[in-house]
């Protein structure tokens, strides 16, 4: 379940980037959100599931954007930051949506914002808010959609996980 | 001995308290070097100049073939719809390009007029070479703008197709951008509306029979322009002038296209004049890219 998550999350953000112009309202991050689907199949096995975050980091800084570490960096504290939202919040749609929510906010603004500092990009407030701010709706609508779809197909093949 | 011990049970405090201030501070040390040296490695595998190792080229061309695939239907679709849209719009594009082919005649005697011309002056200052010849690659894009901050497309042609690294990047409408890393068979093309402030693009404007020369800075993400800077504030610059690349730097023939002038107006000094300049390239929606492959050819 873990693996087909992931990979049609990688896929889909592929083929949207492509179909929807840039710059619009629906900005794909579907991989962050696959992390928040996947963390209840790991089962309280916390380290697992973050060096899980620093591979897809990995191939998603090698595949996509050519920036060795950054994102594996990134997708790390995204990680420990499911981990920590989720022994407050228990699993259901509003609760995904929600961490769904912060772990995008956190990934924009955590990578902006070492981009920043490494002088690839210049500050511009106004700019990193417009840019969360489209990101957020299509992603939140995935990440509903995907919960619902790999709920019933969790509890159809009886597949183990934390609620 | 009660008061003796009290003593010793101090100091010993004291000095547990400081070993643990101490080792508090040393952490604190580490942390900070952490984070300066995990900023320096960040900043050299960021870094544009930075070639991809084998096993990162692999691992991207597997990658990106996988996207390709993934892609191919939902590609297909959308070809379609626009292969409809075309047809749609093909009567009015029919009666425009029929105009223009009443005046072909007349511009291609001028053109071979002119490359007669550009030939025998060549044979007077005995040239024997020539720097802008160019070949053409074209390429579809697969990937664009993935991870939001990069401005960076990748393109399905890599460097067995002949790709290098820095070739200039244009669409119908002008220049989009230069190739930043190549692998065997995908390419990352660094779009000119990143805001890479290292970059600085020489370029000229038309201005009547004569042009001027600038630099364009950088890209103004809120009103889709793009800033030419290092312009005398004497100069005269009408809306509407072409601007094109000069040839000079290490990336861009000259001639290529980058956008009409839309507004001049001045520093906030006075002392020099700020074009900014409008884009006939969608950077939204870029589907095909040409490279140019830029050869030195002996005569």
């Amino acid at each position: 379940m873990i693996i087909f998550i992931i990979i049609l999350s990688l896929l889909l953000e592929n083929i949207m980037s492509n179909l929807i112009p840039m710059g619009t309202f629906f900005n794909p991050l579907f991989s962050i959100v696959a992390l928040v689907i996947i963390y209840p199949y790991f089962n309280n096995d916390d380290l697992r599931f973050i060096k899980f975050c620093a591979v897809i980091g990995l191939i998603y800084d090698i595949i996509f954007t050519n920036t060795l570490f950054l994102n594996m960096i990134v997708f790390i504290v995204v990680g420990l930051t499911i981990k920590l939202i989720n022994i407050i919040l228990s699993n259901n749609f509003i609760n995904v949506m929600v961490i769904s929510f912060i772990s995008i906010v956190i990934y924009l603004i955590l990578t902006y914002l070492i981009l920043v500092i490494i002088g690839y990009k210049t500050f511009d407030f106004n700019y990193l808010f417009s840019t969360i701010s489209k990101s957020l709706l299509s992603n939140i609508i995935y990440s509903f959609v995907i919960y619902i779809i790999t709920d019933k197909i969790s509890k159809k093949h009886k597949i183990l996980k934390i609620d | 001995m009660e008061k003796n011990c009290k003593v010793y049970y101090n100091v010993n405090g004291d000095y547990m308290r400081r070993r643990q201030n101490y080792k508090k501070k040393y952490w604190l040390i580490l942390v900070f070097l952490g984070i300066i040296v995990g900023l320096g490695i960040l900043y050299k595998t960021v870094n544009d100049n930075r070639n991809l190792t084998k096993i990162e080229g692999l691992i991207k061309d597997t990658g990106v073939f996988i996207n390709k695939i993934a892609y191919a239907p939902f590609g297909f679709i959308k070809n379609k719809i626009h292969e409809t849209q075309l047809k749609n719009e093909m009567y009015d594009k029919y009666l425009e390009l029929k105009q223009k082919s009443d005046n072909y005649n007349l511009l291609e005697a001028k053109r071979q007029e002119l490359e007669y011309q550009l030939k025998e002056m060549q044979k007077v200052l005995d040239l024997n070479q020539i720097l802008s010849k160019e070949s053409y690659l074209n390429a579809t894009v697969i990937n664009r703008n993935i991870g939001v901050w990069y401005d960076t497309i990748t393109i399905d042609k890599g460097s067995k197709n002949g790709i290098k690294l820095d070739m200039p990047v244009i669409v119908n409408e002008g220049l989009i951008g230069r190739i930043t890393k190549t692998s065997n068979f995908s390419s990352t093309v660094k779009l000119l509306t990143s805001d890479d402030i290292t970059d600085k693009i020489s370029v000229k404007i038309k201005n009547r029979d004569d042009y001027i020369l600038g630099l364009l800075s950088n890209y103004d993400s809120t009103n889709k322009t793009f800033i030419v800077e290092g312009l005398d504030q004497n100069v005269d610059i009408e809306t509407g002038s072409l601007i094109t690349t000069t040839g000079l730097g290490d990336y861009f023939p000259s001639g290529i296209i980058i956008g009409k002038v839309k507004q001049v107006r001045t520093d906030n000094f006075d002392l020099a004049k700020i074009v900014e300049v409008e884009s006939a390239v969608n950077f939204a929606q870029i589907n095909y890219v040409t490279v140019l492959k830029r050869e030195v050819v002996q005569e």
